[in-house]
């Protein structure tokens, strides 16, 4: 079907960017305290079966996008009403994601800047880049991920060089039992970045060899799982839970106590600039995930007028979607996981998998 | 500039509609008044008749050829003299020309034509036809000597170490000078016609079993179909070609150095040479070949490598330089330590302007100098460069006009962009630095950070004859990053372009 394609190194550029995007700049699960890398790390895990889920249905119809199959297994009534559901959905969270940045922005260093003119920067770059296709967006993406690699591992290297650790901070382990542990996995821990690999599923068809798709996710999910637990447990010992739970941003507010020499100081412009290059990718493969969906959906080819709604149906709700940073951040955490995520990200995939391996099992009875 | 198409302005039918029709006549004095008639007995023109020493007044055969296009003294040694001779001892009219004319004429290329139309052509390439009473058809033996000029230096791509020798406006020149440096039989030449009223030669240059058979076969047709007037340069062939007819990237690769042509052909790229200018094309190109010079190969590798780095650097130093000074100085102040921050106001403190106008017309400034510096005669040379240093550097500084830092910043900017061993790179780096420009004093760093994703954006779409341009960073390729970033030892690389 697709002409345009990508190989499997631009496939894991792609997810482990999209991975460390929010997560890198909110620390999911900070309600934990000390315990945030647990729960990371567990959420690894379920994260490697959730994937396990998507992949399987993926394999089913290699040639088709999740919207496709999803109304092949449930028919065309139900199934398409989903697939709008989910171009919903997809558009919705890019929105979400753009706030995000939007805030972080307004809250570092542009507090004089209207929101409007940073957000409408940043979608106009994101439509050109959503218009060029996912063929140039991908290679983009690649080289982002070189520059974000480096960046973190020079942080990382003078977070630790120059003494900011502490490793009592994580102490005592499960200090509050696995109570909290649990309640922050469930559906923020997982849904966050793990569930929100189901755009990939919109994407693999475009992969060259198909078969690539489960090695180079189910690394890309270990690597990316593994990054965030060694990241939460750098951004505790260096903050302490306490200030990783009461800051907004606390990867900014880590970096800005960096001050090697009076010299390497004020490094927030650094994580600052990755976090614009992590956002740019994120809202990107969602936007793509909603104009390939929709494409899929409505039959027709994404002309670019379509994809200028589309970036300003996101850019407005980006805007629209919450009046202060905190009521978004609340519905961020509170609403959208139990309402949104555990449904569609978690739900729907398994149940599709159910019917439409019940339906291969009874094919063979039937004919 | 065109005055306007003279097709409907003169009374005149062009020739080039006509000369289709027809053959030649049998005789031979109503051939040679067309021939007189269709170039519009221009003043170049010259037909010698030769008349029979045993048949007064009637005229045997006529020499016709283009003044100063052709070489006088072999028609002279070669043509006309061996004719007269024979004239002289047979008594006969010259019949059954195909095999005689190889008896008679000694020049090293003859052929046979019928048609008027190549009558015509070869005469305007500097052939010398000859009609023969009684015949209808041409001999028309080789005769091109074109001006040219001799030999020289390269002006635009100079190295320290390695050949100092650069192409000519002469095609054949061009063509010979790759030639004697690849002595292979597998070496493809292979020429065309480009241009409706020029009729200018171009060659595409490749070598067969490395080239990439369907990157030749595009290029050819590419070539093909231009629809032009008239090509007098490379980029006329450039714009009229390449993929995307948007972009300020350059997507074709041009060259003045042969050596430069043969490493490209080499690597399996397709060279086209251009009669009338020294500049040759090769494509595919792809963004690091920008930064590759010859001479990197010419001097060790720890060398090469270190200045190819350094001229990535100059790269992007001389697009963000300014534009990052201008973020920083007026929407991030916080990110300068602090002393530096009191010495930078503290110059900016008399300074009338904005930011964004100083550092403007600096740049400006500075893009007048260098337009002038190339324009002016070479006499008043001095004179400029001391205007532009003093005054407008110095004076400037001194009248509070600007503030020296950003002189600094200026001068750092436009010199590093001349490290680029290419200048149509230096081209794009003008225009990214004043896009940056303003996208940085609008919004700051983050603008410049956005800008900079376009860029890389458009840069990853762009393809050049169907290869990525950004290749081999973007679509990443581990195997292909030895002449890249770094330049690997010359054994290695060898290996990687041996022939399959």
């Amino acid at each position: 079907m697709p002409k345009i394609k990508i190989d499997g190194f631009q496939l894991f550029c792609m997810m482990l960017i999209f991975m460390f995007g929010s997560n890198l700049l909110l620390t999911i699960g900070k309600g934990a305290k000390q315990d945030v890398w647990i729960v990371n790390l567990l959420s690894t895990l379920f994260g490697c079966l959730l994937y396990f889920v998507y992949i399987s249905l993926f394999k089913k119809y290699p040639d088709l996008p999740m919207t496709g199959y999803i109304r092949k297994i449930w028919g065309k009534y139900i199934g398409s009403a989903l697939s709008f559901l989910y171009i919903i959905y997809f558009v919705y969270l890019a929105s979400r994601v753009l706030r995000d940045f939007e805030e972080l922005l307004i809250s570092s260093t542009y507090r004089r800047t209207s929101i409007i003119t940073l957000g409408i920067c940043m979608i106009l770059v994101i439509i050109y880049g959503v218009h060029l296709g996912l063929e140039a967006f991908a290679r983009v993406a690649c080289l982002c991920f070189v520059i974000i690699i480096m960046a973190l591992f020079i942080l990382n290297i003078m977070f630790v060089l120059g003494g900011y650790t502490k490793l009592e901070n994580l102490q005592p382990v499960l200090g509050n039992g696995w109570g909290m542990v649990w309640k922050e996995m469930i559906p923020t821990g997982i849904t966050v970045p793990f569930g929100e690999l189901i755009t990939f599923t919109m994407i693999l068809p475009y992969l060259n060899k198909s078969g690539s798709a489960v090695k180079v996710g189910f690394f890309a999910i270990i690597l990316g799982g593994v990054s965030l637990t060694l990241n939460s447990i750098m951004l505790l010992s260096v903050l302490g839970p306490e200030a990783v739970l009461r800051s907004n941003f606390p990867s900014l507010t880590a970096v800005s106590y960096i001050n090697i020499a009076d010299f390497i100081e004020r490094l927030d412009s650094l994580i600052l600039i990755l976090m614009i290059i992590l956002g740019f990718i994120k809202i990107s493969i969602f936007f793509f995930c909603a104009i390939i969906g929709a494409a899929d959906l409505f039959q027709m080819k994404p002309s670019p007028i379509f994809i200028y709604l589309v970036g300003g149906v996101i850019f407005i709700s980006s805007i629209m979607i919450a009046p202060s940073y905190q009521a978004h951040i609340n519905e961020g955490l509170k609403i959208v996981p139990y309402l949104l995520h555990l449904p569609l990200l978690i739900g729907i995939p398994i149940l599709l998998l159910l019917t439409a391996s019940i339906k291969q099992k009874l094919k063979p009875a039937v004919s | 500039m065109r005055i306007g198409r003279f097709h409907k302005k003169s009374e005149e039918k062009p020739t080039t509609n006509r000369i289709n029709d027809g053959t030649l006549s049998d005789d031979m004095n109503e051939n040679v008044m067309r021939v007189k008639n269709e170039l519009g007995h221009s003043a170049d023109l010259s037909v010698r008749l030769i008349e029979s020493p045993h048949h007064k007044s009637v005229v045997h055969a006529a020499v016709i050829h283009l003044d100063g296009m052709a070489d006088a003294n072999m028609i002279n040694e070669n043509i006309v003299n061996p004719l007269i001779e024979w004239f002289k001892e047979n008594d006969q009219i010259l019949t059954e020309m195909e095999e005689r004319a190889g008896r008679i004429l000694t020049v090293s290329q003859l052929t046979v034509k019928e048609s008027w139309q190549e009558l015509i052509s070869s005469v305007l390439t500097g052939d010398t036809v000859v009609l023969v009473n009684g015949n209808t058809k041409a001999i028309i033996a080789s005769t091109k000597s074109q001006p040219s000029r001799a030999i020289t230096e390269p002006t635009s791509q100079t190295v320290i170490r390695g050949p100092k020798d650069s192409f000519t406006e002469n095609l054949r020149t061009n063509t010979s000078l790759i030639r004697a440096r690849i002595q292979n039989p597998d070496v493809r030449l292979v020429s065309m016609k480009v241009g409706s009223v020029t009729q200018t030669d171009i060659a595409i240059m490749y070598i067969q079993g490395i080239a990439d058979e369907s990157i030749v076969k595009e290029v050819k047709e590419r070539v093909k179909g231009i629809d032009i007037d008239g090509v007098l340069e490379s980029n006329y062939i450039e714009e009229m070609i390449r993929d995307d007819s948007m972009t300020i990237f350059p997507l074709l690769l041009n060259t003045e150095r042969p050596d430069a042509v043969v490493g490209n052909l080499l690597e399996g790229r397709i060279a086209i040479i251009i009669h009338g200018t020294p500049f040759v094309l090769i494509v595919p190109a792809v963004f690091s070949q920008f930064f590759q010079s010859p001479e990197d190969y010419y001097q060790n590798q720890y060398i090469s490598s270190s200045l190819r780095l350094l001229r990535f650097g100059a790269f992007f130093l001389s697009m963000y330089a300014s534009s990052i000074y201008l973020a920083l100085i007026t929407h991030h102040q916080g990110l300068i330590p602090t002393t530096l921050i009191v010495s930078l106001m503290a110059q900016r403190e008399n300074v009338p302007f904005p930011a964004i106008v100083e550092i403007f017309v600096m740049e400006i400034a500075f893009e007048i100098l260098r337009e002038a510096g190339i324009r002016m005669p070479r006499a008043i040379g001095p004179a400029v460069s001391i205007v532009g240093a003093l005054i407008l550097g110095q004076a400037a500084v001194e009248a509070g006009f600007v503030g020296a830092a950003v002189v600094i910043i200026v001068a750092i900017s436009a010199i590093s962009s001349f490290t680029l061993p290419n200048t149509s790179l230096v081209n794009v780096t003008r225009g990214i630095r004043f896009m940056l420009l303003f996208v940085s004093a609008f919004i700051g760093l983050y603008g410049v950070l956005l800008f900079s994703l376009c860029i890389l954006l458009h840069m990853s779409s762009l393809r050049s004859f169907g290869v990525p341009y950004f290749a081999p960073i973007a679509p990443f390729r581990f195997k292909e990053q030895k002449d890249v970033l770094f330049r690997f030892p010359l054994p290695s690389l060898f290996k990687k372009s041996s022939r399959k």
